[in-house]
């Protein structure tokens, strides 16, 4: 593997260790899901994703102390790691904020978190970081389980056989914080850390073996309180999640609620949002009928930003089902599932959480690849990330299916939107199995991942968390969405603003002729420029399609009462009368956002994970012209059969 | 005669490792886990469609492919 750091070119800039910053960070590391972000969040009062997976936290992340604990300190989060010799990209960044981040300095103090019930194998990279030169502390985790088991480890007589400074600790309710602050600020490193370079199988084999007999020296047996220990029950959950017919039909329910959960436990919601919106756009534009800026304010800005919060439940619920898998240690068991079946398109087991998380978000989920250790399985996973259904395309198309199954039960385009999630999974699959022989890397590929114990998710934390990235989604796309409508206001009411009727004014609007030019383009999709204006929007950001839709048709046509955009999409009408959104068009329309890349800040990431621009760009291009032709070709087909 | 492989075995089975052959990274990983001679395994399952075998290791499970498990050598101790 390519990004092995064992040779010193990626290891410590001597320049960056007199740093006068240096000494002023505490950096917390250890195996994965061993509780570290636990740790940060306490002492840092961040809110940092805490997941039980071994491979949530993809990035270092810097904090000052929470003022409760005291000052000066910066913390440092790092992704887990199980040696100082990483083997995938994610463990590189942990190993590198120990030796070589210039503007970090050296850290005061090593904090490795190690889990209580898992001593035997955690304590392996305390050994390396001592080794290393570094003023470690152990900070013991989960002591609560490790009592459910039926034991106890004793710190003194482990910091004695170690020789270093135990202190037990419980991240969700801040016991041993003080203890641990109060260690590390005694210690402080004097000698420069360096990295290992003289580490040999025999040497590993020994260091496990003292290991092994240190923590089975520390342990103390103490009376078990509950009948059934976390890991019998662990056991005995996996024996159904993970048995041959019950685990996939398991799975298969799971996804399928997922998906199908976001369309109709937000109905109700949605509703009663859909009607706020409509009424205060009612109740802005009747200050002043008949004048501009109650058209601007009412007709522009309360419709537009309406039509993308109403579906902000849908997204908030996403996020929710998503956390709650995440939390349960669930998602560790799926992508163990699904390893074969991925490899055979080949991807990795590993890819099942990235993937998984691109349905919310594509950026999140490229960092999470992070963690695959073959680079062309993560190159491939990097790829067909873009083409999962992100939280973006939600309103979209809830908005196309709205209008395809129009007075229909909602459990109809709820099953319709699962399908459409399923179809760009099955996509992504097609796309990874044809790349997959393009892609000249030749790397060994390993699936090795360690299956945490289930824990009864922390609801608070999960609707938390899940506010919280509601509330960014809707923080980053407002602003575009208003000013975007502001713009398209402007394009579809002047010049000729004081026009007798509102067709002719958008007749002869800016936007209707610098649309004449996307005419043709549109012509194959069975739209006009209509269409084609809100299509171009989407590029700012996808959910633009549907407030500029709203901008676009917010001048009724013949009918009177068409209030609701898709009212009002109903009534839209092409040149020749025909109706402009029929069911041909819908279906291109749905096919090419499936498959588009609009999303600028994806393109962003992709160059910083890719680490070159050609994979972005061949992303963008690829992926733009096929959602094009695509969607052609279904609605020339579609029409040729006669749907319409 | 050499150790069989984990994967020749029946899941259910309990095993010592008597040794670990294989690609150096893939070694040095799995000691990391907990794979290392002498250590007790026990072969929980295998998982559908010939998927990744779960192995337990000092008190965790841990999936892993055939390919890897493979380089697993063992004593048996308990079927
Ligand atoms: N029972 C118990 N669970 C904990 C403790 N500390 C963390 N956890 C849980 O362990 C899981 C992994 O925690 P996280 O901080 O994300 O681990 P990281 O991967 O090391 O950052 C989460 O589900 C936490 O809620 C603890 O002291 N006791
Ligand atoms: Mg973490």
């Amino acid at each position: 593997m390519n990004f092995l750091v064992n040779d010193s070119s990626c290891h410590s800039n001597p320049k960056s260790t007199d740093n006068t910053a240096a000494h002023d960070f505490v950096a917390l590391v250890g195996s994965p899901n061993c509780g570290k972000t636990t740790l940060f969040n306490r002492l840092t009062g961040m809110s940092a994703s805490v997941v039980n997976y071994p491979g949530a936290t993809v990035d270092y992340m810097v904090a000052p102390l929470n003022k409760a604990w005291g000052t000066g300190l910066k913390i440092v989060d790092t992704p887990g790691t199980y040696s100082l010799f990483p083997k995938s990209p994610e463990e590189l960044v942990a190993v590198k904020v120990l030796f070589e981040t210039p503007h970090l300095g050296i850290p005061r103090a090593v904090i490795c978190v190690a889990d209580c019930t898992q001593l035997s194998r955690h304590l392996f990279l305390l050994r390396q970081l001592k080794e290393a030169g570094f003023p470690v502390i152990l900070a013991l985790t989960m002591g609560d389980l490790a009592e459910k088991e039926g034991f106890k480890i004793d710190p003194v007589r482990l910091s004695e056989a170690l020789g270093v400074p135990v202190v037990p600790v419980d991240g969700r309710s801040g016991k041993g914080i003080p203890e641990l602050l109060t260690t590390a600020e005694q210690l402080g490193g004097t000698t420069i850390p360096k990295p290992l370079t003289t580490w040999t199988f025999e040497k590993q084999w020994k260091e496990l073996q003292t290991i092994a007999s240190v923590s089975s020296l520390v342990r103390l047996t103490v009376p078990r309180t509950d009948a059934e220990s976390p890991r019998q029950l662990t056991r005995r959950v996996d024996r159904v999640v993970l048995h041959p017919i019950f685990g996939i039909l398991f799975f298969g329910l799971i996804m399928g609620g997922l998906f199908s959960s976001v369309f109709w436990l937000a109905s109700p919601i949605m509703e009663i949002i859909s009607v706020g919106f409509d009424e205060a756009a009612r109740w802005v534009t009747g200050f002043a009928p008949d004048s501009l800026w109650a058209d601007l304010a009412g007709n522009g800005l309360v419709v537009s930003l309406g039509a993308v919060m109403v579906f902000t439940p849908q997204i908030f619920i996403l996020f929710v089902v998503i956390s709650l898998l995440e939390d349960s240690g669930y998602l560790a068991r799926a992508a163990s599932l699904v390893d074969k079946p991925l490899s055979k398109i080949g991807l990795n087991g590993r890819s099942f959480v990235p993937l998984l998380s691109g349905f919310a978000c594509a950026i999140p989920a490229m960092m999470a690849a992070r963690t695959i250790p073959s680079r062309k399985e993560r190159f491939l996973t990097l790829l067909i990330i873009p083409l999962m259904s992100c939280s973006a395309r939600l309103p979209v198309f809830a908005l196309l299916l709205g209008f395809l199954f129009w007075g229909k039960p909602a459990w109809q385009p709820g099953l319709a939107l699962a399908g459409l999630y399923f179809l760009s999974l099955l996509f992504g699959a097609i796309v990874a199995a044809l790349l997959r022989k393009r892609l000249k890397i030749e790397e060994k590929s390993f699936f090795i991942l360690e299956l945490p114990v289930y824990r009864r998710p922390n609801w608070r934390a999960v609707l938390k968390s899940s506010h919280q990235k509601t509330l960014n989604y809707v923080l980053e796309a407002g602003p575009v969405i208003f000013t975007l409508a502001v713009l398209l206001w402007a394009a579809t009411t002047f010049p000729k603003y004081d026009a007798p009727t509102p067709a002719e004014k958008l007749e002869q609007s800016f936007a209707a002729k610098a649309g004449r030019f996307i005419d043709p383009l549109m012509e194959p999709l069975g739209g006009d420029w209509r269409t084609g204006v809100a299509l171009i929007s989407a590029f700012a950001a996808r959910e633009v399609f549907v407030s500029a839709l709203a901008v676009v048709f917010r001048v009724p046509e013949e009918d009177e009462n068409s209030a609701s955009l898709l009212g009002r999409m109903q009534q839209a009408q092409a040149k020749d009368g025909t109706p402009l959104f029929t069911v041909a068009s819908i279906w291109g329309l749905i096919i090419f956002f499936m498959i588009a890349l609009q999303c600028m800040a994806t393109v962003a990431v992709a160059r910083r994970e890719f680490g070159n621009w050609k994979f972005p760009l061949a992303q963008l291009v690829g992926f733009n012209v096929l959602a094009y032709a695509l969607a052609a070709g279904v609605v020339q087909t579609l029409k040729a059969i006669g749907i319409n | 005669m050499s150790a069989p492989k984990i994967t020749e075995l029946q899941p259910g089975t309990e095993a010592v490792l008597v040794a670990i052959e294989g690609d150096r990274q893939l070694v040095e990983r799995l000691g990391e886990i907990g794979f290392v001679q002498g250590e007790t395994i026990v072969f929980h399952r295998r998982l559908v469609f010939n998927g990744p075998l779960i192995l337990e290791v000092r008190g965790v499970p841990v999936a892993l492919r055939a390919e890897e498990a493979c380089c697993l050598q063992v004593r048996v101790t308990r079927t």
